[in-house]
Parts: C-alpha cells; structure tokens; sequence
C-alpha cells in the first residue's frame, strides 16, 4: 500500500480526508506527522524531526510515529 | 428566457424547486420563473422566487391532462424550458416530450428504458450488470413473497415503498406490520449498516456523457435519512460509479445516486431521476448543474468545473408569511402573478 497521504488536508488543527469526508481535530504532533508524511520524508527523518521539533525522546517519537501511521492506514479507502 | 419548474415545497420534505430556481438566478437573474405547483401550500410558491405560479394536475390525472395544461400556460408565456422535479410526474413528462418538443419547449429527460432501469426494484439487476454494487433486493406483492425474500436474505432487511418510506425489519411480526404499513408493494432489501452516506448530484447530456458531479458525504440527516447538511468530497470510487451509470443508461438530465459506505464497499442504494433538494448547496459550491442543463438544451456546450473538497452546507429552515389574498388566487384561479416575496408584506 502507497504511504502518500495527499487525500488529507490539514485546516487549523482538523484534518480531513477528501475521500471518505470524515473530519477529525488533531493535536499538534499528529498534524506534523501527517505534513511530513505528505512530504514524503522517511519515516526515521519523521521521527527524528518530531523527537527534536517537541522535545521528546527519539523512542516516544518512533511510538508515536508507527500508532499514528497504523491508525492512518485503517481509515484509509 | 422563460422557464418553467415543478416542486416548489420546502417544508419537512424538501422538493428540489426552489433550488433550480436559485441556482438559475445565481447565473442568470433576468429568467422569468414559472412555478409549477399541484398544491397551494408549496411554501416555495409565495417566497418569491417564481414571477408567477401555476397549480397543475396531478400527475395521476395523466399525460394528456399534464399535455393540455403545459399547452395552457405555454399561449400566456412561450414557454423555453420545463425543468420537472418529482419523481411521480416523470413518466407524464416521458410521455409528453415529443409534444414539447413540436411546441419548441426544451426539456432534458431520460428515455422510459433508462427511468424504469434504475428504480428501486431495478437497481440491484442494473448495479449487478455493472460490476457495482447494490444490496440485494426482492420485490414482494404478497407477504407471503416478502417471507420469502428474508429467508434468502436473513433479518434484519429494510422494506422499502415503491415510491417512499422505508421501515427496518428484525423479525417475522414487524415483517407484517411493515408491510401493511407500505401498502402492500414493497422492495425487500438486504440491509446495510451504514458508517457513512453520500449522495452525488450529476447531470447527463444522453448519449452516455457525465457533463457534472458533485458528491458530498451527509454530515446530517432528517427523520427519514434525507441530506441536511453535508460535505463535498473527491471520491474516485463513488466518481466511476456514476460514470458507468450514466454512461450504461445515456442518462440525460438532473440526476442524484445515493452511496452507503459499509466498510467493506459503497453501495448503492438509490438512483433518482430528478435533481436533490441540496441542489442549489452544490450551484453554491461552483457546480449549477442547472444552468450547465440549460445551456445543454440550448444546443451549447456547458463547461462544469468539478467540485473541490472540504465545502460545507447546512439547511436553514426559516419561516416565511404570505397572504391569504395569493393563496387564494390560486386555489380559485390556478394562477398566481406577481408573486409578492414575503419582505414586502412587512
């Protein structure tokens, strides 16, 4: 399965996906997450640029990282 | 430009009318607006949207009353286009098209073969011959023939008047009470949970060509699980759908498919052959399908941008005031000019 996530659009901390026209409020970590995800960054560049851009250990972004993407990949249609 | 447009009611069932009316205006505000109306309680009769109002027959007095009445109304107005939006009045319209036609009264309306292939006991059969997918139905006359049908479906199922109603159905003793309650005619109809639905409003050009599209995923519903508010969406799934339907069914006209999505697939559960009552929501959006029928039916080639994602619409239910005055002008007459908008009373 493609990792783009083109069909989500993030509006002042909603996302919403384009397909299914679901809308959630999501925090701040999972917006960046998302807005690298579209850029197509490397998952470990993910990690590391949410472990230094929050102030948080690399492990507890790497654990963040793969439950939101796991989460992602569900809804997806 | 003169045209004339049916289903002038927006009360708790919202008749798409006045949403062809608006969205003519958006584009075209110097249209004169002749309202066809069959009661003179369509709330949209005295909002001032039409120029003048005409009650018409119902459509069970049949085609030629429907014939000589347009023919009527046609000697004060010369009339260029009728734009009908109910379901139980196409096939009079069907009928009568050629005769609109001879009259130079343009109208866009599908064939009698493609209007019978999507209703609601045709449209398994026809989702089916598409490779798309429909929850399977049966229709019943007997409730013997409804038993029948949920033991190949299995409960729970969702009975379904020919025209309107739909009752959820668990067990053998709500079977019958439901099927007496929608009068003995029904489509039996495997249910479907839904997690979200979706209703796409398009418009055909009849050789096979979706000339418009507008999809939104309903963000509320009515009662009765009619759109109350939605969002547009870019589905490439629900896009092909409608393509192939209107492609299979050289549709042509104003059209609405209904989508539920059950987790698995979008299934479809309705085809109407007239536009939505949120019609003029997706005019709002940049999508005036009715302006784009128009300028089909004039012989030019409409140019419909297709819908961007993330619009929201919600229904405002207001009150208006009106005078007994034009309501009886009406109902004496069967005409009503100079519609007074309901500002002016004040």
């Amino acid at each position: 399965m493609s990792l783009t996530f083109n069909h989500l659009r993030i509006v002042d901390g909603v996302v919403f996906d384009t397909v299914s026209g679901r809308f959630h409020r999501v925090t701040d970590t999972a917006a960046f997450i998302i807005e690298q995800m579209q850029r197509r960054a490397p998952v470990p560049n993910i990690i590391l640029q949410l472990a230094e851009t929050f102030a948080v250990p690399v492990e507890t972004a790497a654990r963040d990282v793969e439950h939101f993407m796991s989460g992602l990949l569900e809804e997806k249609r | 430009m003169i045209i004339a447009v049916s289903a002038l009611g927006r009360s708790e069932v919202s008749q798409p009318g006045i949403a062809v009316v608006r969205s003519l205006r958006r584009v075209r505000p110097d249209v004169t607006i002749i309202g066809l109306a069959y009661d003179s309680t369509e709330s949209g009769i005295y909002t001032g949207d039409c120029d003048v109002v005409y009650l018409m027959p119902y459509p069970s007095q049949g085609e030629r009353a429907l014939s000589e009445r347009l023919d009527d109304i046609h000697s004060r107005h010369r009339l260029d286009v009728v734009i009908p939006c109910l379901d139980n009045e196409l096939l009079n319209y069907i009928a009568v098209e050629g005769d609109l036609q001879a009259r130079n009264i343009r109208v866009a309306l599908p064939s009698s073969k493609a209007f019978h292939r999507r209703t609601k006991s045709n449209l398994y059969k026809l989702c089916r011959s598409l490779g798309l997918t429909s929850p399977r139905a049966f229709v019943a006359c007997t409730i013997e023939q409804a038993q029948d049908a949920t033991e190949k479906l299995g409960f729970p199922v969702m009975l379904k008047g020919m025209e309107f109603g739909a009752i959820k159905v668990a067990t053998q003793a709500e079977l019958v009470s439901a099927f007496y309650q929608l009068n003995a005619l029904v489509l039996v109809q495997k249910f479907v949970e839904p997690e979200d639905e979706y209703c796409c409003v398009g418009l055909g050009d009849g050789y096979g060509n979706l000339v418009g599209s507008c999809t939104i995923r309903k963000t509320t519903t009515t009662a009765t699980g009619k759109a109350f508010g939605g969002i547009t969406v870019n589905n490439p799934t629900i896009d092909a759908a409608v393509g192939r339907l209107v492609r299979a069914l050289k549709w042509c006209g104003i059209f609405e498919v209904e989508f539920v999505w059950d987790k698995h697939d979008y299934q479809i559960f309705e085809m109407n052959p007239r536009a939505p009552a949120w019609l003029d929501a997706a005019s709002q959006f940049g999508v005036n399908l009715p302006v784009a029928m128009v300028d089909m039916l004039q012989g030019k080639k409409p140019a419909v941008k297709p819908c961007e994602p993330g619009q929201l619409f919600a229904r405002h239910a207001t009150d208006i005031t009106f005078n007994l005055a034009d309501m009886a002008s009406l109902m004496q007459k069967g005409v009503m000019e100079s519609v007074v908008p309901p500002a002016a009373h004040q």
